[in-house]
């Protein structure tokens, strides 16, 4: 049985809900009860003005470089779900109730958050989908955020979730997201936005022309993600002709970004277009910005895809297509079973880089919004290993979702369970909505006001009714619901990330420059091949990577590095965590005895090494 | 009704502009014109590649595959293997698993071939397994729909998979179009999709998918009972290819065999110092050794000796071994040696009263002379000190005095004191308890082991167990060629025999059944179908061929082939020199063993020989045709019982016999219908001398019946002729008619002509009819002088003297039974009954796999249907339109 204060529930959809209308006459025909939401918009700006100068344009100097950064590996990058970024969650329930008056995150109250960001060394903001969710059977009780019900408005703009626009601010939506963007860009730092990759249910019955449809008219729904439907990228897939419509809807995405001055896009599920459709679109933005990025969520080679309504997944073939960078399959980093398996994934990419054009890269996606949290493959440590692992390896720049610097579980109570508040809606049969027992409710005189219920659509037997389950999936940045701000609490997983970010920083020459060989080093006495190691050399510097891989146990063993002399003085770069490891310098290898997740990382006097390992030295293309 | 979103301010708003526009936005859905990317990046070619259909690389993934279970297996085993290697264990550990079972279910039976078809029977579930989707399914659907939905792929890292194993992970783009049958073009022309339409490969690909995931799901519904029927049809076909193989093969080692145990017993060495020892002498001598330290060996211990030593031999042999081993042991204490057995329980019984005088006295003897378990204790630890008589012990005539001594003083003692008279009459009691002891404790003789016993028992045991080591190798060689089994000689050219006449003389399943069923309508119907075939001089040939031919395929796997030596002889020669060099040897030993001797030959050692000079005379000799009774060296009976020897080889021809009448019983059958198809012929002087055909007809009838149905123990009844002994002469003469100037001491069969021609020229068949005339002969010579069968013997007897010409062994009831064989009704009647149940099984299990087969190829002709076709049309038109 759904109980709900209809009042208190209805004029907060109607304050959540409220278009940003610049006329506030607009406004007024919308709901019945202006009043009441004219006193709840106004309770609401009091409490949501975030003290930035607002900016048309942009007034300082500024160029993009991200393309540059991306292809030297020195782009650092965190995703955020802006309405969920500086999310105000005053009773600690883990969602964001606006009845009672907390709010969700806004580009405005987002700007208090970048020099956070600055300061734990990121360089780049993977702003994760920001148009307005699809409501229609939608997941959670705010609508996903790949699941978007326009890209853009009529007059060629970015469609901005109204959510994340600061409704005291005179300043349009897009004036407000400019505003964030300057002030990233004023700090240095680049901003990728999310390219979702299909459509809300109530976007395909609305346009049609841009939809994926099955031969005898069915729609096409992505296998397991059934609150969107596919766009249809071909005009005939046979004679690989494209849809005209949905490229240009495309390009006019492109448009409305740089005209932001969005400095990249990162395209969700790129699979989900052919090469070709991209092969026109990202040389189109580099027509009006050459730096404009363009980062695919692609993983890994696949004969055929398991995802019913999916193409197949071809890294390679994207990146010939135009992509800078792509995920790639660091998320799966806790399920290779020896270390062998990760050096044959970073040779896999190096061999990769040497056929295409040089540049081309991976992200360090230890973690992406569409993976559990780190915390739960090994707690603190593991992700300080990741963070250590992903800073030191070669063609790659490292990847963070926000939350993981205080290690985030994304665990939220709320999760499955029902909401007072929602925007999303199912619709059902007659049938099923007797069944449920909502039916009683229903016919009470007070039935559609009190419980928002629509008239029934006898004609087409549904019925429309409001969708309150907060639907999660467990240990998942929640993308679904208004939730918290992001974090947990273990800030040292900050600390780390801090101190390494900021070491990696200051010897780009090693882990970043193209030129920086990655030599696999031999082990001896490891006898489960849980020991990572491996040298970056580069203009005769080298430094060594150890790391543990197990996060349960100590492992000892013998490192052999060649030419390292047994006076070698092995001062840690990285930051120091967990429990002590012990080292021993011998003449050509070092002895260790890992604590469980540690990593360290030792710059040695080895000016040969490349020669000494010969055949075991690997370079990205330069 | 309209529906009202809750929030439908939301979806349908649109942004007031704010920013300045730097262009002209043009609505995207009004974008159109047909975008063309031949200038664009193309995806790169899939890693991997189809697998073309070819011999070459037929073998070579045979090998790769192999190789990668191995390596699965291996991954498996150290917790390693990934998915994929996992699913190829799966059928690893099918195969495996089958093999267990199968091996187990091969050491339940010791019938070789069914040991083999255990096997067979594994081999077979497998192969239909796999050759029942490329039949019924694979093969038709790419005739139909123009590619191999079994179409396997070698995935990026390697791996062989089927293409479309699973509907929803299908490598389309490998389909380079390197062959035909890869070419989605070609495909989709195959399956009539019009080259216009929009997308055109997709629908390729979808039909494609949709017709591999109706095939697929078509041979999990139907594989259920495709595969065991097919896998149990193809044992079935391969039973006999199998079971003929299987025969050949153990023919030619079982010769082998026969032929190494030939030479063995022919060069056995007498001697008896150069005997050896074998396992039955070792551990007849580890029990005897145990024994020596004691002198006597305990009764229990001396049956537990003979079955050891006597093990396998008859009851008449085991007895006489029994007998002589009981007499080696006691004779070696007899004399001055003499020794009795003395142990607790030989005392206590010894203290019995066993004279109907002692028993009178029971009562006065309890009372003052019988001594209590204390004394009779004191009595012994004084005369043997150190006696352990639980186990008991050797005493000798001294010791045995000594104690009858001592037992008197401890009785002296109680009856001192009495009164005079009573004292006398005690005394008297006394030497009689006394006596009574002694006599009872002197019949317990001793089993004396002694070294000369030992010694004699070793040699005994060397030369039993040489005996049989032969013996072992002689029965397996006999079992396979005689035995019943269904996988020796003679029982596999019995069903072969069987086979043959049944599909010649043609009967319907419905026939078949009836036969099975009712004896009378066997009678009726092979009568009908032997009087057809003996008009059709075609038909009648090529059934006298096949079955001629079968019975001379069966002397030659019997004896080998004609050019060699008889194998059969040889094995025989060899049971007789087993036998006789062992009585030999026996006999060498001194006369310790005279009874054992006797039981296993039966004949004067010094004179005993082999005396089979020819094959020829040999094989007279199986079938029982050794015209001189006292030629034959082989004698049944030794009161009664036939020696070990003689059994043995009476075992051999008794079943070579019975099987052999069988078939020729059959011959003669057609034969006799031969001759009587025409009356004319059939006895034209019996015609005239009888004044019409009639008698010669009832003769013919008489004769049918006779062949078909009499057996030795109801002639009178099926003859019908008690009381006409004429007539029964004219129908013996006729039915069992004799070639003129035969030699009368060896009377042979006159076959028609059309017998001889159709029995062919090789000189195993007209060696085949030449037994089949001495065959006839025998039995004119026997049958009908015998005097056991038949009311009035002289008037049934057509030459009584003849039977003087044979021995007594080959007069006996037992004898005529093997001689006459298997009636043709009995015969028709079980072959009907097994033909009719191979026959039921396999049309049930024939039609099972039929229709299986018939709705899996029917289906496949509704799969892949378009749904709407008209949506094809319409793209037609729109793309056309464009």
């Amino acid at each position: 049985m759904i109980q709900v204060n209809s009042t208190i529930f209805r004029n907060d959809i109607l304050n959540y809900y409220k278009p940003t209308f610049k006329n506030d006459k607009q406004a007024e025909n919308v709901g019945q009860d202006s009043t009441m939401l004219t006193n709840s918009l106004n309770a609401m700006a009091a409490s949501n003005v975030v003290s930035v100068k607002p900016a048309l344009k942009s007034d300082f100097d500024y160029k993009n470089n991200l393309r540059t950064m991306i292809q030297n590996n020195e782009s650092v990058m965190i995703a955020i779900a802006p309405r969920i970024f500086t999310a105000e969650d005053t009773n600690g329930d883990e969602r964001i109730s606006l009845k009672l008056g907390e709010k969700p995150g806004t580009f405005l109250s987002g700007i208090e958050r970048l020099d956070e960001l600055k300061n734990d060394g990121f360089n780049t903001i993977h702003i994760l989908p920001i148009h307005p969710p699809g409501l229609k059977n939608a997941m959670g009780t705010a609508g996903s955020l790949y699941s978007p019900a326009r890209f853009l408005e009529a007059d060629g703009t970015l469609a901005i979730d109204p959510v994340l626009i600061d409704k005291n601010d005179s300043r349009t939506p897009s004036e407000q997201f400019k505003a964030f963007i300057d002030e990233c860009h004023k700090r240095n730092i680049k901003v990728m936005i999310d390219l979702p990759s299909c459509a809300s249910i109530a976007w395909f019955e609305s346009e049609p022309e841009l939809m994926a449809f099955g031969r005898n008219g069915e729609d096409k729904t992505p296998q397991g993600w059934a609150d969107i439907r596919m766009f249809e990228p071909w005009e005939d897939e046979t004679k690989r002709t494209l849809n005209p419509k949905l490229l240009e809807m495309h390009k006019q995405y492109v448009d409305a970004c740089i005209d932001l001055g969005i400095d990249g896009i990162r395209a969700d599920v790129a699979r989900a277009k052919p090469t070709e459709f991209w092969d026109i679109l990202i040389p189109y933005s580099h027509t009006i910005d050459p730096e404009f990025a363009w980062l695919a969520e692609s993983y890994t080679y696949e004969c055929a895809s398991p995802q019913v309504n999916m193409p197949y997944d071809r890294p390679e073939d994207l990146l010939r297509a135009g992509f800078d960078d792509y995920y790639g399959q660091y998320h799966i980093f806790h399920e290779w079973k020896d270390a062998k398996e990760f050096n044959d994934y970073i040779k896999l990419n190096l061999d990769m880089s040497h056929r295409l054009p040089s540049g081309k890269s991976v992200i360090g996606s230890f973690l992406t919004h569409d993976d559990v949290s780190s915390m739960t493959h090994g707690g603190e440590n593991y992700c300080n290993l990741t963070t250590i692992i992903q800073s030191t390896i070669p063609m790659c720049n490292p990847y963070f979702v926000d939350g993981f610097q205080s290690g985030d579980y994304y665990d939220y109570n709320y999760s499955h369970r029902n909401d007072t508040e929602t925007v999303t809606y199912k619709i059902t049969t007659r049938e099923e909505f007797k069944e449920e027992g909502l039916e009683e409710i229903y016919d009470k005189p007070e039935g559609y006001q009190e419980y928002q219920f629509s008239p029934m659509d006898e004609d087409n037997d549904i019925v429309k009714i409001p969708h309150y389950k907060m639907e999660h999936h467990a240990f998942k940045l929640d993308i679904f619901n208004l939730s918290r701000k992001p974090g947990g609490n273990n800030p040292d997983i900050g600390r780390v990330l801090r101190e390494t970010l900021k070491m990696r920083e200051d010897n780009k020459d090693l882990f970043a420059d193209r030129n920086s060989s990655f030599i696999v080093l031999d082990k001896k006495g490891d006898k489960k091949d849980q020991i990572l190691a491996y040298a970056r050399h580069n203009n005769g510097r080298t430094a060594v990577v150890i790391a543990n891989k197990n996060p349960n146990r100590n492992l000892t063993g013998t490192i052999k590095v060649p030419g390292l002399k047994s006076t070698q003085n092995l001062v840690n770069m990285a930051p120091k965590y967990g429990e002590e490891s012990r080292f021993q310098v011998a003449e050509n290898e070092i002895r260790v005895d890992l604590a469980p997740s540690s990593a360290y990382i030792f710059e040695i006097d080895t000016p040969n090494i490349e020669n000494d390992r010969k055949g075991n030295v690997f370079k990205q293309k330069v | 009704m309209a529906i009202h979103s809750i929030q439908s301010n939301v979806e349908n708003t649109k942004m007031q502009p704010s920013l300045k526009q730097r262009r002209d936005v043009k609505p995207y859905l009004e974008a159109a014109g047909r975008i063309s990317t031949e200038q664009n990046v193309k995806p790169l070619p899939g890693q991997g590649h189809l697998i073309h259909d070819n011999p070459v690389s037929s073998v070579k993934y045979f090998f790769k595959d192999i190789n990668y279970d191995l390596k699965s297996l291996k991954n498996g085993y150290n917790g390693t293997a990934n998915d994929h290697q996992l699913g190829r264990l799966n059928d690893v550990g099918l195969k495996l698993g089958g093999l267990s079972i199968a091996a187990y279910l091969a050491t339940r039976t010791t019938n070789p071939k069914a040991r083999l078809m255990e096997f067979v029977g594994l081999g077979a579930f497998l192969a239909s397994m796999s050759l029942y989707p490329k039949i019924a399914i694979n093969k038709p659907a790419r005739i139909i729909h123009g590619f191999d939905i079994d179409k396997q792929y070698i995935d990026d890292q390697g791996r062989k998979k089927s293409v479309f194993q699973d509907s929803n992970y299908i490598p389309f783009d490998l389909y380079r179009g390197e062959k035909k049958s890869e070419d989605l073009d070609v495909i989709g022309d195959r399956m009539g999709i019009p080259r216009d339409i929009v997308n055109r490969h997709d629908l390729i690909k979808e039909q494609m998918r949709k017709i591999a995931t109706q095939n697929n799901t078509l041979w999990m519904l139907t594989a259920g009972l495709a595969t065991p029927a097919m896998a149990g049809l193809a044992s079935c076909a391969l039973e006999e290819p199998i079971s003929n193989g299987l025969a050949h093969y153990r023919n030619a080692k079982y010769n082998n065999q026969i032929e190494e145990v030939y030479n063995l017993t022919k060069n056995m060495d007498l001697k008896t110092s150069s005997l050896k020892e074998n396992s039955l002498s070792k551990d007849v001598v580890k029990i005897l050794n145990k024994y020596q330290k004691e002198g006597f060996l305990p009764e229990t211990e001396l049956d537990n000796l003979i079955d050891i030593i006597a093990k396998d031999f008859d009851k008449a042999t085991k007895d006489s071994l029994e007998s002589d081993i009981r007499r080696l042991f006691e004779t070696s204490s007899k004399g001055a040696n003499q020794t009795y057995l003395f142990n607790t329980e030989i005392f206590a019984d010894s203290l019995n009263l066993s004279t109907k005088d002692l028993k009178a006295r029971k009562n006065v003897i309890d009372k003052y002379i019988k001594i209590s378990d204390e004394e009779l204790k004191s009595v012994v630890s004084k005369v043997l000190p150190e006696a352990d008589l639980s186990k008991g012990r050797a005493i000798n005539s001294q010791e045995l005095d000594n104690i009858i001594n001592e037992v008197e003083k401890v009785i002296d003692k109680k009856i001192t004191s009495l009164e005079p008279e009573a004292k006398a009459f005690l005394e008297r009691t006394k030497k009689s308890y006394l006596l009574n002891i002694k006599d009872k404790l002197q019949s317990s003789k001793t089993l004396v082991v002694n070294e000369e016993v030992i010694n004699i028992i070793n040699k005994l045991s060397m030369i039993l167990g040489d005996f049989r080591a032969n013996q072992s190798v002689i029965e397996k060689c006999q079992s396979f060629k005689f035995a019943h089994a269904p996988e020796t000689i003679i029982a596999n050219y019995s069903g072969k025999f069987e086979r043959a006449f049944l599909k010649e003389l043609g009967f319907t399943q419905k026939e078949l059944f009836m036969i099975r069923e009712s004896t009378d309508y066997a009678m009726e119907i092979l009568e009908k179908r032997l009087s057809e075939i003996a008009k059709d001089e075609v038909r009648y040939s090529k059934v006298v061929n096949k079955l001629v031919n079968i019975i001379a395929e069966m002397e030659n796997a019997l004896h080998g082939s004609a050019e060699t030596e008889s194998v059969i002889k040889k094995l025989v020669i060899a049971i007789e020199n087993n036998s006789n060099n062992t009585a030999k040897r026996l006999a060498n030993l001194g006369d310790y063993f005279e009874g054992t001797i006797k039981s296993m030959v039966n004949e004067d050692l010094s004179s005993v020989v082999n005396k089979y000079e020819s094959d020829s005379i040999f094989k007279d000799f199986m079938e029982g045709i050794l015209a001189n009774a006292r030629d034959r060296n082989h004698k049944l009976e030794i009161g009664g019982v036939g020696s070990y020897k003689d059994l043995q080889i009476a075992n051999i021809f008794e079943r070579y016999q019975g099987s052999t009448s069988s078939f020729y019983r059959i011959l003669e059958t057609l034969d006799v219908y031969k001759r009587a198809s025409d009356v004319n012929t059939y006895a034209p002087e019996l015609a005239k001398k009888h004044k019409g055909t009639e008698y010669v007809n009832n003769l013919i009838n008489a004769g049918k019946k006779t062949i078909l149905d009499a057996n030795c123990s109801d002639h009178m009844n099926k003859l019908n002729t008690t009381n006409n002994g004429d007539f029964f002469k004219d129908l013996i003469n006729t039915l069992f008619r004799l070639e003129k100037n035969t030699d009368s001491f060896r009377p042979k069969g006159a076959l028609s002509e059309a017998t001889v021609n159709a029995a062919g020229e090789s000189k195993a068949n007209k060696s085949v009819l030449e037994r089949l005339r001495n065959h006839i002969g025998r039995i004119y010579d026997i049958v009908p002088n015998n005097k056991n069968d038949f009311v009035k013997e002289n008037t049934h007897r057509i030459n009584p003297d003849k039977l003087k010409s044979y021995d007594k062994m080959t007069r006996t009831e037992k004898a005529i039974f093997d001689m006459l064989g298997q009636e043709p009704t009995e015969f028709l009647k079980g072959a009907a009954g097994r033909k009719y149940g191979t026959n039921k099984w396999l049309s049930i299990i024939g039609g099972i796999t039929a229709s299986v087969f018939a709705v899996t190829l029917l289906a496949q002709f509704g799969f892949g249907k378009i749904r709407n076709p008209q949506n094809i049309k319409k793209q037609v038109n729109d793309d056309s339109s464009k």
